[in-house]
């Protein structure tokens, strides 16, 4: 792989490596005590 | 490799490849629908197709993530690469049909266009479970839609290797959106720890493997050692490669020389250097070896004179050529690339 491809590829993966896990403890810890009940049915009438 | 495009050049590897992966995807499929309906007898048929579409969408992406770095890692796993789109393109299929049901479920129903309310749906967002997962879904799959679309050598010909590749760099990006759009949609509605930790291990493990696999590709970019005044006072300094000895014959020693990735590769009593990226996918050159006087890719079979570096008539692929000197036993490399195709004479071992 040419060289600005391989830099690019390494900051997505570190980006990856930053972000992913804070979005699984921002979506873990920051959930409601029960689980949410989506109003699917009236989603397209509001 | 071919002089014309097909939609596919099917050969036996490719229909057992595509066989496997398709009773694969439907067993998959066939086994979650069976056990989301042992495990919540309550759901519905369309409920049960979502989940299960999604999980296997999500599995397929996983698989198809890994086998670039496990490829890096172990030579072993390079025939899962040769078909690896057809791979992503099964799973984009899958995608787009957790897509597709999703909206036709829960956006068709109201009175508004299904995509208007997809991406208006959501008030304020007040707690975590408020965030609108759902235009994150839509964007990874319009990116995988991108992919799949592009995925054919047409295309891979007429962008060029390097635009090509960015563009489905694009895939990580798509994983990311993913893995926010199951944290904030289905690990909300669905409290159980195991979801929460299947997901949290996908991601090490997807993440984990590329650092892997990084870190390795690393060593192979530290700069060789020049030699300053082997070559003309006027000329670039050669590169010390290695010993002559080094290279096994028909095979290569990659080399960062430059800046970029040079394959020096010995035949009989000749060493020639080329680049190290194939033409085709940016396949590494150097980690193939020498059939029929052609060096073969690894990834796809794409073949190059190692003397010029162009592909044999008819095919018109071309990659940069280097200066080689043998002086006592070592392998010198001048770092100067001559253009595509450019034919120069192999430096011969005494």
């Amino acid at each position: 792989m040419i060289r600005p491809l391989r830099r690019a590829h390494r900051g997505i993966i570190l980006l990856l490596a930053i972000l992913l896990p804070l979005v699984l403890l921002i979506a873990v810890v920051g959930r409601a005590d029960r689980p949410v009940q989506r109003d699917w049915v009236f989603m397209g009438t509001r | 490799m071919s002089t014309a495009y097909r939609t596919v050049g099917w050969n036996r590897q490719k229909r057992r490849y595509d066989t496997v992966v398709a009773c694969g995807a439907g067993a998959m499929l066939v086994t979650l629908v069976a056990g989301g309906s042992l495990v919540n007898p309550n759901a519905t048929i369309e409920t049960l197709l979502i989940r299960s579409l999604a999980i296997t969408a999500f599995i397929l992406l996983h698989v198809v993530l890994s086998i670039g770095p496990l490829c890096r890692i172990d030579r072993r796993f390079l025939p899962l690469l040769y078909n690896r789109r057809h791979l992503g393109v099964t799973m984009f299929v899958v995608a787009l049909s957790h897509g597709v049901f999703s909206i036709v479920q829960f956006h068709a129903l109201g009175n508004r266009h299904p995509l208007v309310s997809l991406l208006t749906t959501s008030g304020g967002i007040t707690t975590v479970s408020d965030f609108p997962f759902q235009p994150l879904g839509l964007a990874a799959l319009v990116i995988l839609f991108l992919m799949a679309a592009t995925s054919h050598d047409f295309w891979l010909h007429n962008l060029t290797a390097p635009v090509w590749k960015t563009l489905h760099m694009g895939v990580y990006v798509a994983y990311g959106f993913i893995v926010v759009h199951v944290a904030f949609g289905a690990l909300q509605s669905e409290r159980s720890a195991w979801l929460a930790g299947l997901l949290g291990v996908g991601a090490a493990w997807i993440v984990g493997i590329h650092l892997v696999a990084g870190t390795r590709e690393r060593k192979t970019d530290r700069p060789g050692t020049p030699r300053v005044g082997a070559a003309a006072p006027a000329a670039a300094p050669l590169v010390d490669v290695c010993a002559v000895a080094d290279i096994p014959d028909t095979r290569a020693v990659v080399r960062c020389i430059g800046g970029e990735r040079v394959a020096v590769f010995r035949y009989g009593q000749c060493v020639s250097a080329i680049s190290n990226v194939c033409q085709h996918q940016n396949g590494p050159l150097g980690e193939g070896k020498i059939l029929n006087g052609c060096v073969v890719c690894p990834w796809h079979g794409y073949e190059y004179l190692p003397d010029s570096g162009a592909s044999p008539p008819p095919f018109t692929e071309k990659v940069p050529t280097f200066v080689v000197e043998v002086r006592n036993g070592r392998v010198l490399v001048d770092p100067r690339p001559h253009p595509p195709g450019t034919r120069l004479e192999p430096a011969r071992i005494p």
